[in-house]
């Protein structure tokens, strides 16, 4: 068909629709909302998997975690990386890491005059982990810092609550090293934060790794916390540094077996999400199909005579496509800057729900939640609604070509 | 003129004495470098009194050995202190435990005294630095606050020193914002010696009213000779009989 | 007469009446059947977390949960089991003393909760018994046996038959040390508790801790769930001023407001859904009036009032409604009432680690999801839906309504 007759036919499409305005609109009005719908959704639930992760893996143990190989089953100080700096020589060279810290984490005792309960301090380097985990921007009183003389500690703010200390009151930290010794230090509260990462937040403390260092007598480090660019990468990159780092007393766990659960919310997620697009566009071809039977079915004549005066019902057929798709398209674009324009305005700014923020606490989420705009969303939203109006066209030039549209020139009209 | 120059030698006498030597006077008074002391101690609590007698040795401050030897249910526990670290021998169930980080803030033997407090049964000298914030006829009262980098849990001690002997006669404990958390008062003083002993001590917490920790010591020897054996982990079964 | 004509046009269009009836009978069963799944998970969920441990209600002295010393404890048990015994509403109840301790092996000593229970009495306000993986229970006679959690056994190394040493603090201050030998091993999955608790009988513990009529806590169970508030009220009421009575809506109020958001997420979900129904189901509303716009011109044209018109249509919409709503308001009841007695096994369901997942919030994990069969609820959702299956002829009424009559009979 040249395209003379194909821009022909685009305009008979779009006569037809204007001449049934009502229905078009109900079409693609029905699209256009589901689209921005499942957009939101999809964008919002995803925005919050991946937060709950994040909060897990960048203030805990990373994408990729290496410790001492025993030192999951049994957190003894003993346990630990006597030479980090050689790993992370090797983790300068690897592709794929964004970036790398070495923390040392005990269990030990927290105490004041008053109160006193278990604690997990883990010592850190102020300036490494900036630029690693960002936990600066999750201090919500004070400030990130350890003091020139590395004798301040930022600690969790239910932590804080519990022990009734604010800003420069001192706490004493407990703990045993390396020969199952007691040591005592005494630090001053520095900076609260809050990571929604539950650990941290009801029993944590963040403190010099060094001074953690000569309390337990160690020179190495019980972790090394690797970030990398993409989080799907992880297996990959854990082979990698198995065969590099050739070591039998070292372990590398990726975040997936350090947490199951995180990767299956994100799977069940994902799975809940496709059920729910799944059903929404079964019902919408439903939709479609009815419109697209009733604006056959009523023209039967028409297209009889257009048949007889010798256009292919092949023809016909795509005069119908082309009208179902131009209702469910325009639809589809509606929804998809609408929707996508919401979409990346939650993105940047976040949905605000800190009225529900303890609540929010308890799955690991902040109560400011970020969405997430991908292309997939949009593509796959593009040929769902593609096929969609494929499918519903099935049985209506099915019931058509029943019909014959050539004798039915003669019968009355409905 | 006389009396001005004797006034004027007597205020350059108590000028002259610096919080840091009281310290040490008063340490002198109560701390022997190698003593012997039988103890009692009475814990009062709402609920009731409770008594518990025992026999105590010390190196120093670094370190304490202390046998129960009353109530017979506890007679035979022994506890050793060596710098920070503490060991505890139970016979009731034949062994030697030591005190782990987590239960440094426990009560000790269920007295108002911590497990903390006895490991760090620490010299006041070392951990605080002590001015004199108010004196009268009879009595110093010094304050002392923590060290910078010490580790202790208080904010503030303020004790009350009886002039003529160095006598302790109360510590009052402040936490980090200034709310008073217990008073130690010293009273019975018994002389041995050069030192001046106060041979009663009260602890009360400030939170619970109606709890009390009384030590009294019986029988106090300043000076013996203790075998170096007996600050021994092997020392916790074998004296324990 | 305007029945008969509305049910005429239904009969007459089998398959487009067909269509709207599937259509709206199986949203209303969906909208049933998946808020009865989302409820029956929640209250699971609450229900699990309440029932493996801290229990539906209990009592502790006032004083205690600002300050868990020795001095605020429930001094007279013996009373308070009298009052519990006097009060209706009560299906079981037990005694707990929950203390600290220092367990200790040859090799290590590791501080964790050191607990009394009365063997019998707990099994019926907790799930400590059906948690047993390797064991014994303990049993009324029980000595020195300690029933401890498996990740704590698993710490210090310990395993059924052996040896272990425990030190404490008496309840009155004195010191307290035992041997004790490992009876069984529990484990509810919630890994903090299954990593750091252990029990004993209350009649052992007594004699070494000086506990006899004392306890921490004191748990009950509720012989109606849904009575609890007014039973906590009555309850406080017969009890003296130092002891408070706290329900799990009080305990666990975090647990209950997680579930009420994830109930909303819920609904959000269904709602998108329900505009795509809405919109189909007013599609074909709107065809259906679109093809007869010729004959309610015809219709008007010989006195037929607009009323008349619009009562047509709404009675057409109404009796769809109905028998749909019906259909799908019965058929998922009966469903919702099945799955309720014989829950949903999701074990099957791809590789989904429910109890992994679950582990990491300490929330416990079922792989049987029941449904809530709740008549009131069912009844107001499909009333919600018969309103929405009446909103969807409003655009086509409006629309009809448009036309002179004239106009409508020389429609193309």
């Amino acid at each position: 068909m040249s395209s003379h007759v194909q821009l022909l036919y685009f305009k008979m499409a779009l006569l037809h629709i204007t001449r049934r305005k009502g229905r078009a609109v109900l079409i693609a009005l029905m699209i256009s909302l589901a689209l921005i719908g499942l957009l939101l959704m999809e964008g919002m639930y995803e925005g919050m998997m991946v937060q709950i992760t994040q909060n897990s893996i960048k203030t805990g143990s990373g994408t990729i975690s290496i410790q001492h190989r025993a030192f999951r089953a049994d957190n003894n100080i003993k346990y630990n990386l006597a030479y980090p700096e050689k790993i992370r020589a090797v983790l300068k060279r690897q592709e794929g890491i964004k970036s790398h810290v070495a923390r040392i984490s005990q269990r030990g005792l927290i105490a004041t005059a008053g109160y006193s309960q278990g604690v997990n301090a883990m010592g850190i380097d102020l300036k490494e982990e900036a630029l690693h985990t960002g936990f600066e921007n999750f201090i919500i009183k004070g400030e990130y810092s350890f003091d020139k003389r590395s004798r301040g500690a930022v600690i969790g703010y239910r932590l804080a609550r519990k022990l009734k200390v604010d800003i420069g009151k001192k706490v004493i930290v407990t703990l045993q090293d390396v020969n199952n010794e007691v040591v005592s230090v005494a630090l001053k509260v520095r900076g609260i934060v809050k990571t929604n990462n539950m650990l941290i937040d009801n029993s944590g403390l963040l403190m010099d790794i060094n001074m953690l260092r000569s309390m337990t007598g160690i020179t190495g480090a019980t972790e090394i916390a690797v970030l990398l660019y993409d989080q799907h990468a992880d297996f990959t990159v854990k082979e990698a540094l198995q065969t590099k780092l050739k070591d039998e007393s070292i372990a590398i766990y990726t975040y997936k077996e350090l947490y199951p659960s995180l990767h299956e919310g994100e799977a069940m997620m994902q799975t809940y999400n496709q059920i729910s697009s799944a059903f929404i566009f079964i019902v919408a071809t439903l939709g479609i199909f009815g419109v697209v039977l009733v604006s056959v079915l009523e023209r039967v004549r028409e297209f009889g005579i257009m048949m007889a005066i010798g256009t292919k019902f092949s023809d016909i057929v795509r005069l119908i496509i082309y009208e179902s798709l131009l209702i469910t398209m325009t639809g589809y674009i509606i929804g998809a800057l609408i929707g996508g324009g919401l979409l990346w305005y939650l993105k940047v700014y976040g949905l605000d729900l800190s009225g529900l923020s303890d609540a929010f606490a308890i799955f690991g989420m902040d109560s400011n939640i970020h969405a997430i705009l991908k292309y997939e969303y949009f593509t796959s939203a593009f040929f769902s609604v593609f096929l969609a109006t494929l499918a519903a066209t099935v049985i209506p030039i099915r019931t058509l070509k029943k019909r014959n549209p050539i004798q039915s020139i003669n019968e009355q009209a409905q | 003129m006389r009396i001005f120059i004797l006034l004027f030698l007597f205020s350059l006498q108590l000028l002259a004495i610096t919080a840091d030597e009281i310290i040490k006077k008063v340490e002198h008074n109560i701390q022997s470098d190698s003593g012997y002391s039988k103890i009692t101690m009475v814990v009062t609590t709402a609920r009731g009194e409770r008594t518990m007698r025992m026999e105590s040795w010390n190196r120093g401050n670094e370190k304490s050995f202390i046998k129960i030897l009353y109530p017979k249910q506890d007679r035979g526990i022994t506890f050793l202190k060596i710098d920070t670290t503490m060991w505890q021998y139970v016979p009731k169930i034949e062994k030697i435990i030591k005190i782990p980080s987590s239960m440094m803030m426990q009560s000790w033997m269920g007295s108002d005294f911590t497990n903390d407090d006895m490991a760090k049964e620490s010299s006041i000298v070392k951990d605080y630095n002590a001015v004199i914030s108010a004196e009268d006829e009879k009595h110093y009262t010094l304050s002392l606050f923590p060290k910078e980098d010490a580790p202790v849990v208080w904010g503030k001690i303020v004790m009350q020193i009886e002039k003529e002997n160095f006598v302790p006669l109360q510590a009052v404990y402040f936490d980090e914002d200034g709310i008073e958390q217990r008073v130690l008062y010293y009273s019975e003083v018994k002389v041995f010696g050069t030192h001046h002993l106060p041979t009663r001590m009260t602890l009360l917490p400030s939170n619970k009213e109606k709890n009390k920790t009384v030590v009294i010591m019986d029988e106090v020897d300043f000076d013996i000779v203790i075998d170096d054996s007996r600050f021994s982990k092997s020392a916790l079964k074998r004296y324990s009989r | 007469m305007i029945l008969k004509m509305a049910v005429r046009e239904l009969l007459t269009h089998k398959k487009r009446s067909f269509i709207t009836l599937l259509l709206s009978a199986f949203s209303t069963g969906l909208f049933i059947f998946a808020n009865a799944i989302s409820d029956g998970s929640h209250n699971q969920l609450i229900r699990s977390s309440v029932e493996v441990y801290p229990g539906y209600m209990q009592i502790t002295n006032r004083a205690f949960e600002d300050n868990p010393s020795f001095d605020n404890l429930i001094f007279d048990v013996a009373k308070v089991k009298d009052v519990l015994g006097a009060v209706k509403g009560i299906k079981s109840y037990a005694v707990r003393f929950e203390a600290f301790s220092l367990y200790s092996t040859e090799e290590q000593s590791i501080g964790g909760m050191f607990t009394a229970i009365e063997p019998e009495n707990e099994a019926e306000v907790s799930r400590l018994k059906s948690s047993l993986i390797e064991g014994e229970y303990l049993r009324r006679e029980d000595t020195n046996a300690l029933y401890i959690g498996a990740e704590l056994a698993k710490r210090l190394k310990v395993g059924v038959g052996e040896k272990i040493s425990f030190i404490s603090t008496g309840a009155d201050y004195s010191f307290a040390a035992d041997n004790l030998v490992i009876k069984g091993l529990f484990k509810t999955k919630l890994y903090e508790f299954d990593n750091s608790c252990a029990f004993v009988n209350k009649a052992y513990f007594d004699t070494v801790m000086k506990s006899e009529n004392i306890a921490t806590h004191i748990i009950m169970t509720p012989d109606d769930v849904n009575e609890i508030d007014t039973l906590t009220n009555d309850l406080q009421k017969a009890l003296d001023d130092t002891l408070e009575v706290k329900n799990y809506k009080t305990t666990m109020k975090d647990l209950i407001m997680a579930m009420e958001i994830d109930e909303v997420f819920g609904y959000i979900t269904l709602g998108i859904f329900f505009v795509v129904i809405f919109f189909v189901i007013s599609i074909f509303a709107f065809l259906s009036v679109y093809a007869r716009i010729r004959q309610i011109g015809v219709l008007r044209a010989i006195g037929t009032t607009p009323v008349q018109i619009v009562g047509m249509l709404l009675i057409e919409a109404m009796i769809l409604g109905i028998l749909s709503v019906g259909i799908g308001g019965g058929a998922s009841a009966y469903a919702t009432h099945h799955y309720e007695k014989h829950p949903i096994n999701f074990s099957n369901w791809g590789d989904v680690e429910l109890e992994e997942y679950y582990k990491q919030y300490n929330m416990v994990a079922e792989v049987t999801i029941p449904t809530e069969f709740n008549p009131p609820k069912i009844l107001i959702e499909m009333l919600v839906m018969l309103l929405l299956n009446l909103l969807t002829v409003v655009y086509p009424i409006v629309m009809i309504n448009r036309f002179t009559p004239t106009e409508a009979i020389r429609y193309v």
